[in-house]
C-alpha cells in the first residue's frame, strides 16, 4: 500500500474538496485529542523522576532516562507474566471465537424454533452477574483455583459480543444460505464455508474485543490466582507499583527503585506502556480484515 | 451432519478434559512422588541419597505451589496458611526457606497487592475456605462482621502461655482489644507514634531571616514571604508554598492531613472531642462553629496562592511534590527526615536543605493546636487475626513462630544474611543498600523480609539508632527528631474519645457522617464565593438525616471520658520509653 | 356425529394442542444440527453463569460463611430495605441513572460520526492512522486517563492556564456540582470514541459497494448516499448497542467516577458502586453486596425488555 494511495470505493468518487477539508480538519483534531494522553504517559516514562513530579502535562521527556524501563523489566518475573498473558489471550480468544461464532450463527437463523428463548438465555447472563463470591466458590469447586484456566474459561462466552456477532450474521444475504441448504449442505458446512468467509470484519472485530479483554484482565487474576509465578501481566504490573504508605517505613527512592532518577510517577508510566503497547499494536494489523469478503463478489457471477 | 456432531462432541470432551487436568490433584502427585521414591529404592546408596533429595525437592515444590492446601498426611510438617498484604512479592526469595527451616513449619504465603486486599479477603472469607492467619485490624468494619459471624479464634489462652508476647505491650492496649465477650482476637501491630507535624524548609526560613513559626499567623507570614521572595530560586510557576502530605484519597484522607491548621482552631478532622462547654460530653468536632473558621482559613490560603491549588482534587501525592524540592512546607511525620532531605538534595544538587518540624501552632483564639498522633491505640490494619480454620496445633505454631521472630529470629528478620544483605562494619552490623543487594544477590532483597513478618514487635518501630529502619539517620538529625517526638508525645491532642464504637447505630452511620463532613469541608475550601454559614446550616441538617443525634448519644454512652483519658495516658508513658536515646 | 358434545370439543382442543406441539417438535427436530452447534456455548454459559446464580439467594439471607448457603437464615427483602432506606440513596440512584443516560445519549453519536467521517475520506493511510491512534485511549485504564484529565482540568493546570491567558476565569469544572457530570461524560467520550467506532466501521465495510454505484447513477450526492445507504445499514448495530447499554444503566462507570470525583461533588457524582465501596458498605457483609448486584440486574432486565418492545413498535431491528 503506497503512502498516498486513494481508495477506489465507488462511493468516494468525485467529492468536493471543501467538505473534504472540513472533514480532514475534524478528524485531525479528534486524533490529536486522543493521542495527547498517550504521548504524555510515554514522555513521563522516559523522564527523570523529579522533572516529572514538577511538571503537569508533558509532551516530551525531560531529563531523558530509560531507568524506569530497566526497573520494570528487571528480573524474569515480568517476561514470564507476558508469557502467561499471551497464552491466555491466544487460547482464550480462540475458544471465544469458536463458541461465539457457532452460537451466534444459530441465533441468527430466523427459522429456528425457540430462538427467542435461547436469546433470552444468553442476554440474561450479560445483565445479571452473580457477583464475585459465588464465582469464586464455583472456581474453587471446579478445582481451577490458581490455574491459568480460571482466567480463560469463565469469560469464554460474552453475551454482548455474541449478540453483536449475531447481528452481523443476520445481515448476510439469506439467499446464499438458503440455496446451500437446498443443495443439502449441513449447517456445519454452511457455517464454515459460507458464513465465516463472508464475515471477515465481524470476526476480526469481535476477536479484537475478546483479545483486548483477555489482555487487560485483572480482577480474575487477583481473585483466582495466588501463585505469583502464574500472574498475568496486569496483576504483576500493579503490584510493582508499590503503595506509598508501605514504603514510607524506612525506604528512600534509592532503596525502593535502586536509583534516584526514577520515582513512582515514572515507574507507573513505564508499567502502563509495557502493558499497552503490545496489545494496541494488534488493531492496526487487523485493519486489513476490514474489507468485504471476496467470495460474495465471485458468486454474483 | 456427522461432521458437526463429531466436531461438537470433540469440543465438549476437550473442554472437560482440560478443566479436569487443570489442577494437579493430590492423588496424581502422590503417584508421581511414590514412583520416584520406588525407583530410588532400587538404586545404589550414593545414588539413593541424591534421589531422595530430588524427591524432597519435588515434594517441596508441589507443596509451595498449591494455594489452598489439601489436608496433609499425619506425619507431614505442620503448615500455616497466611493471607496478608504484600506488594512486589518474590516467591523465590532466599529468606522463606530459612524461616521454614528455623521454625520447622511449612508456610503458605498469600501475598495480595494492597489495592485489592480488602476485596480479596472478603471473597476468601465468604467462600468458607478460610486461611489460617489473616491481616485484620480491630478498627476495621470487617472485623466486627467476621467476629459476629464467629469466624475468628480467641487467643487469650495462648497469650497466657507466651509471656514474651504478652509483656511486649502494656496491659491497657490488650484491654482495648477485648471484644464483647471479653476475649482478645488479634495480635496488634503497634507501628509506633507518627505525629503529624509541619515539615518546613529551615534553610529557606534562615535565608529570609524568619524564626520557626509558633502561631498560625507566623506560619502564614512565612509562606507569604517564600511566595514573594522565592529564596530557593525555584521559579514562580513551580514554587508552591504549602502542600499537604496528601491531596486526595478516600475517607477524607486529604482533609486529615492539615491537622496543624484544624487543631489550631480546636477542631481536629473527623474527631470526637470534649465539648468546650461541658468537659464531660463528647461531641463531633465538625459541628462546632470553630470548624467553619478553620475551613475559611484554608479557603483563604488557597485563594491567596499559599495552599496547593489542586488540594482535594488532584490524584497526585502531595509528599512527592515536596520531594521535588519546590515546596516550602508540608505536613509529615518526623521520623523520615533523612529520606525527605535526600530526595530534595537529589532534585536540587546545589541546595542545602535543612528540614525542621513544627509540632503545633497556636491558633488565632489562642488555642494550642497539634500535634496529632495518627495511628489508633489498637493496632493498625496489618494486625493479625486467626480464623477458625486453624487447628489448636496451628495456633500454637503461630505463636511459637511469632515468638521466634521477636527473639531468636530477630537478627534474621531485621538484618538478613551476613555477606548477602548486611556486613559487619567496625563490629556493628550494617545493612546494604537495596540497589547493591539487587545487583549482586536479588533473592536476598531485604524488602521481602517486610513481607515475612507475622506481626512486627513494637521495638521494630522504636525511633532509635539501633533500629535498622532508622540506622541511616545522622546522629544530629536523630537527636533532633527524638526531641521533636518527645515534645509531641507530651503535648499531643486527643482526637478520638470514641474509642469504643461497637454498636449497630454507630457502625451503620459513622461512614455517612464522615461523608457529609467531607462534602461540607471540600465545598467550602474549594469555592471562594460560597456562603459558609448557609452551607454550615445545610450540613447540620444533613447530619440529622443520618441519625447523628443517636450516634452522638451512643458514643457518649459507650465511652467514659475518664477511662479514655487514662488509656491515652498509659500510651504516653510507653511511647516515651520507646524514644529513649541509647 | 358425536353423541357427547362437550368431550368432543375438549378432545378437539387437546388434539389441537398436541398437534401444535408435535408440529413444533418436528420443526425443532429438523433443525437439530443448529441446536447441536449451540450446545458448547450453552454448556459454558450454564456452568459459569447460571450455576453461580444459585449464589444470588445470599441476597435474601443473612449469609454466614460458617453456615453456608443452605444453612443461613432467610430474611427476605431486608437487605434491599436497608439499602433503599439509607439516607440519600434516592439521590445516588438518580446520579447513577442520569450519568449513564447522559453518557448513552451524548456518547453514542460521536463514534458513529467518527466512523462516517472516516468512511468519507479517500486517503487510506490517513484513515488507518487516524483509526489506530483514536483507539489508543481505550487501552489506558481510568486510573491513568482519569488522573491525567484531573491534572489537566485542575486549578493551575493547562486548562486553567489557557483560560487565564485569554483573560477568562477558571470555571473550576472539577469542583462545581453543575459542571462535574459533563466532565465525566466528555472525558468518557474522548477516551472511548475511537474504540467504539470499530464496530461501526466493521458494519460499514460490509455494505455492498454496488448500492453506492446505483445511487450515484440515480444522481444522489454524498450526503444523500449517507442518509439512504450508510445509515440504514448500520441502524441495526446502533439499536442493538443502545439496548444493550441500556441494560447496564446502573453501571455508570465505577473506576472513572472513583478516580475523578472529590467530596465537593458527591451530591451529583456519587453512584451506587462508588458509594457502596467508599462507605465500606459491603466489607464483610456478603449478603448486602449480593443484594446490590441483584438490584442492578433486575433493573437491567426490565430496561432491556421494555426498550426492546418499544423499539420493536417503532419497527427497528431489535434483539428479539
Amino acid at each position: 500500500m503506497r503512502l498516498f494511495q486513494r481508495s477506489t470505493h465507488p462511493a468516494l468518487r468525485g467529492h468536493n474538496s471543501f467538505a473534504d477539508a472540513i472533514i480532514y480538519l475534524i478528524l485531525v483534531l479528534l486524533t490529536i485529542a486522543s493521542v495527547v494522553p498517550i504521548v504524555h504517559v510515554l514522555s513521563v516514562s522516559f523522564s527523570n523522576g523529579n522533572e516529572a513530579a514538577q511538571m503537569g502535562l508533558m509532551l516530551w521527556p525531560k531529563g531523558f532516562t530509560i531507568d524506569s524501563y530497566l526497573f520494570v523489566f528487571k528480573g524474569p518475573a515480568l517476561l514470564h507474566a507476558y508469557g502467561v498473558t499471551i497464552f491466555i489471550t491466544v487460547v482464550g480468544t480462540t475458544l471465544n471465537l469458536l463458541l461465539t461464532i457457532t452460537a451466534a450463527y444459530v441465533l441468527s437463523r430466523s427459522d429456528l424454533p425457540g430462538r427467542g428463548v435461547l436469546t433470552l438465555f444468553v442476554v440474561i447472563t450479560m445483565i445479571f452477574s452473580a457477583g464475585i463470591i459465588p464465582g469464586y466458590m464455583l472456581i474453587r469447586n471446579l478445582g481451577l483455583l490458581d490455574s491459568v484456566w480460571a482466567m480463560i474459561l469463565p469469560g469464554a462466552v460474552s453475551a454482548f459480543n455474541l449478540i453483536l456477532m449475531r447481528n452481523f450474521f443476520e445481515e448476510l444475504p439469506v439467499a446464499i444460505i438458503e440455496s446451500a441448504r437446498i443443495d443439502g449442505a449441513s449447517e456445519f458446512r454452511i457455517l464454515t464455508q459460507i458464513v465465516i468467509p463472508l464475515s471477515g470484519p465481524a470476526i476480526a472485530t469481535i476477536g479484537l474485543f475478546y483479545a483486548v479483554a483477555h489482555w487487560n484482565e485483572f480482577f480474575r487474576g487477583i481473585f483466582y490466582i495466588t501463585d505469583s509465578t502464574k500472574w498475568p501481566l496486569q496483576v504483576l504490573l500493579r503490584s510493582v507499583v508499590v503503595m506509598a504508605d508501605l514504603n514510607e517505613l524506612g525506604m528512600s527512592n534509592r532503596d525502593l527503585y535502586g536509583q534516584l532518577t526514577v520515582n513512582q510517577l515514572t515507574i507507573r508510566a513505564a508499567t502502563v506502556m509495557a502493558a499497552v503497547v503490545p496489545i494496541a499494536a494488534l488493531y492496526p494489523f487487523l485493519q486489513r480484515y476490514f474489507v468485504k469478503g471476496i467470495v460474495l463478489g465471485a458468486e454474483k457471477g | 451432519m456427522k461432521r458437526a456432531f463429531v466436531f461438537v462432541s470433540l469440543l465438549t470432551i476437550a473442554v472437560m478434559l482440560i478443566t479436569s487436568c487443570a489442577a494437579p490433584t493430590p492423588q496424581v502427585v502422590e503417584k508421581v512422588v511414590t514412583q520416584v521414591v520406588e525407583k530410588s529404592v532400587e538404586k545404589v546408596v550414593e545414588k539413593q541419597v541424591v534421589q531422595t533429595q530430588v524427591v524432597e525437592k519435588q515434594v517441596e515444590k508441589q507443596v509451595v505451589v498449591t494455594a489452598t492446601p489439601k489436608p496433609l498426611a499425619k506425619d507431614a510438617k505442620l503448615s500455616l496458611n497466611i493471607f496478608r498484604v504484600g506488594d512486589s512479592w518474590d516467591p523465590k526469595n532466599a529468606y522463606l526457606p530459612l524461616i521454614e527451616k528455623a521454625t520447622g513449619l511449612t508456610l503458605f504465603w498469600q501475598q495480595i497487592p494492597s489495592a485489592n486486599y480488602l476485596e480479596k479477603r472478603n471473597v476468601v472469607m465468604a467462600s468458607g475456605n478460610y486461611p489460617d492467619v489473616i491481616n485484620l485490624g480491630v478498627a476495621e468494619v470487617a472485623f466486627q462482621q467476621y467476629y459476629n459471624d464467629g469466624l475468628l479464634l480467641p487467643l487469650d489462652d495462648y497469650l497466657k502461655k507466651h509471656p514474651i508476647i504478652w509483656n511486649a505491650l502494656p496491659p491497657e492496649i490488650w484491654e482495648a482489644l477485648r471484644q464483647k465477650d471479653g476475649k482478645i482476637y488479634t495480635i496488634p501491630r503497634m507501628s509506633g507514634i507518627f505525629p503529624q507535624t509541619i515539615n518546613y524548609r529551615r534553610d529557606w526560613a534562615d535565608a529570609l531571616k524568619i524564626e520557626q513559626p509558633k502561631t498560625l499567623d507566623e506560619f502564614r507570614a512565612f509562606l507569604q514571604a517564600v511566595k514573594d521572595k522565592d529564596p530557593g530560586a525555584i521559579g514562580k510557576d513551580k514554587l508552591i508554598p504549602f502542600v499537604p502530605n496528601r491531596l486526595s484519597g478516600g475517607g477524607g484522607l486529604a482533609l486529615s492531613w492539615v491537622e496543624p491548621v484544624m487543631t489550631a482552631f480546636g477542631t481536629p478532622w473527623n474527631a470526637w472531642i470534649l465539648s468546650p462547654q461541658d468537659p464531660n460530653k463528647i461531641v463531633y468536632a465538625a459541628t462546632l462553629p470553630e470548624f467553619k473558621d478553620a475551613l475559611v482559613y484554608l479557603r483563604n490560603m488557597m485563594k491567596d496562592g499559599l495552599l496547593d491549588q489542586t488540594y482535594l482534587v488532584s490524584t497526585e501525592r502531595g509528599l512527592f511534590k515536596y520531594y521535588a524540592g519546590t515546596v516550602a512546607a508540608t505536613t509529615d511525620w518526623p521520623q523520615f527526615i533523612n529520606l525527605r532531605r535526600e530526595a530534595i538534595q537529589n532534585a536540587y544538587k546545589d541546595a542545602k536543605p535543612a528540614l525542621n518540624y513544627i509540632p503545633g501552632l497556636v491558633g488565632p483564639k489562642g488555642v494550642k493546636g497539634g500535634p496529632v498522633i495518627t495511628p489508633n491505640l489498637r493496632g493498625d490494619n496489618q494486625s493479625m487475626s486467626l480464623t477458625i480454620s486453624a487447628s489448636p496445633a496451628q495456633v500454637e505454631a503461630f505463636f511459637k513462630m511469632l515468638e521466634w521472630q521477636w527473639t531468636d529470629g530477630y537478627p534474621l528478620m531485621t538484618m538478613g544474611v551476613e555477606g548477602k544483605s548486611f556486613d559487619v562494619v567496625n563490629g556493628l552490623p550494617k545493612r546494604r543498600g537495596r540497589d547493591a543487594i539487587l545487583k549482586s544477590d536479588p533473592q536476598y532483597d531485604l524488602y521481602m523480609l517486610d513481607r515475612l513478618w507475622l506481626v512486627e514487635p513494637p521495638k521494630w518501630f522504636a525511633f532509635r539508632p539501633d533500629t535498622p529502619s532508622f540506622a541511616d539517620i545522622p546522629a544530629d538529625e536523630m537527636t533532633y527528631v527524638q526531641g521533636v517526638l518527645k515534645d509531641t508525645v507530651q503535648n499531643w491532642v486527643i482526637t478520638s474519645y470514641a474509642m469504643n464504637t461497637n454498636d449497630k447505630v454507630i457502625l451503620d452511620n459513622i461512614a455517612d457522617i464522615q461523608s457529609k463532613t467531607e462534602e461540607f469541608a471540600s465545598k467550602v475550601i474549594l469555592n471562594p464565593n460560597l456562603d459558609v454559614n448557609a452551607e454550615y446550616d445545610a450540613f447540620l441538617k444533613a447530619l440529622k438525616q443520618v441519625k447523628f443525634d443517636e450516634v452522638t448519644a451512643k458514643v457518649n454512652e459507650l465511652n467514659k471520658v475518664k477511662d479514655v483519658q487514662a488509656a491515652w495516658k498509659a500510651m504516653q508513658a510507653s511511647f516515651i520509653s520507646a524514644i529513649e536515646t541509647k | 356425529m358425536k353423541v357427547d358434545a362437550i368431550p368432543a370439543i375438549q378432545s378437539r382442543q387437546t388434539r389441537r394442542a398436541y398437534g401444535a406441539i408435535s408440529i413444533w417438535l418436528r420443526r425443532a427436530w429438523k433443525q437439530r444440527q443448529l441446536y447441536l452447534l449451540f450446545l458448547p456455548a450453552a454448556i459454558f454459559l450454564i456452568v459459569f453463569a447460571y450455576i453461580p446464580y444459585t449464589g444470588l439467594v445470599m441476597a435474601f439471607q443473612d449469609f454466614s460463611p460458617r453456615r453456608g448457603i443452605f444453612g443461613s437464615p432467610w430474611v427476605g427483602l431486608e437487605h434491599f430495605q436497608y439499602l433503599f432506606g439509607r439516607a440519600g440513596f434516592f439521590q445516588i440512584l438518580l446520579n447513577t441513572v442520569l450519568i449513564s443516560l447522559y453518557k448513552l445519549v451524548f456518547g453514542m453519536p460521536i463514534p458513529i460520526i467518527f466512523a462516517l467521517l472516516l468512511n468519507e475520506i479517500r486517503w487510506i493511510a490517513f484513515r488507518r492512522v487516524s483509526q489506530t491512534l483514536a483507539s489508543f485511549p481505550h487501552f489506558l485504564s481510568w486510573v491513568v486517563y482519569g488522573g491525567l484529565m484531573v491534572i489537566f482540568l485542575a486549578p493551575g493546570g493547562a486548562f486553567a492556564n489557557t483560560l487565564s491567558a485569554l483573560n477568562l476565569q477558571d470555571p473550576r469544572l472539577l469542583s462545581t456540582p453543575a459542571t462535574f457530570r459533563s466532565v465525566l461524560v466528555v472525558t468518557e467520550i474522548l477516551k472511548e470514541f475511537g474504540w467504539s467506532a470499530i464496530i461501526y466501521l466493521a458494519a460499514i465495510t460490509a455494505i455492498d459497494p454496488t448500492l453506492y454505484e446505483a445511487a450515484m447513477v440515480d444522481g444522489a450526492n454524498r450526503w444523500q448516499q449517507m442518509r439512504h445507504i450508510t445509515l440504514p445499514a448500520i441502524r441495526g448495530v446502533i439499536v442493538i448497542l443502545f439496548i444493550l447499554h441500556l441494560g447496564r444503566i446502573l453501571d455508570a462507570g465505577f473506576e472513572q467516577v472513583f478516580v475523578m470525583y472529590n467530596p465537593s461533588v458527591y451530591s451529583v457524582a456519587e453512584i451506587i458502586d462508588t458509594y457502596v465501596y467508599r462507605i465500606g458498605l459491603v466489607s464483610g457483609r456478603f449478603s448486602l453486596g449480593t443484594a446490590v448486584g441483584v438490584f442492578k440486574g433486575v433493573i437491567g432486565v426490565i430496561l432491556i425488555l421494555s426498550s426492546n418492545q418499544v423499539l420493536k413498535h417503532l419497527r427497528m431491528p431489535t434483539i428479539w
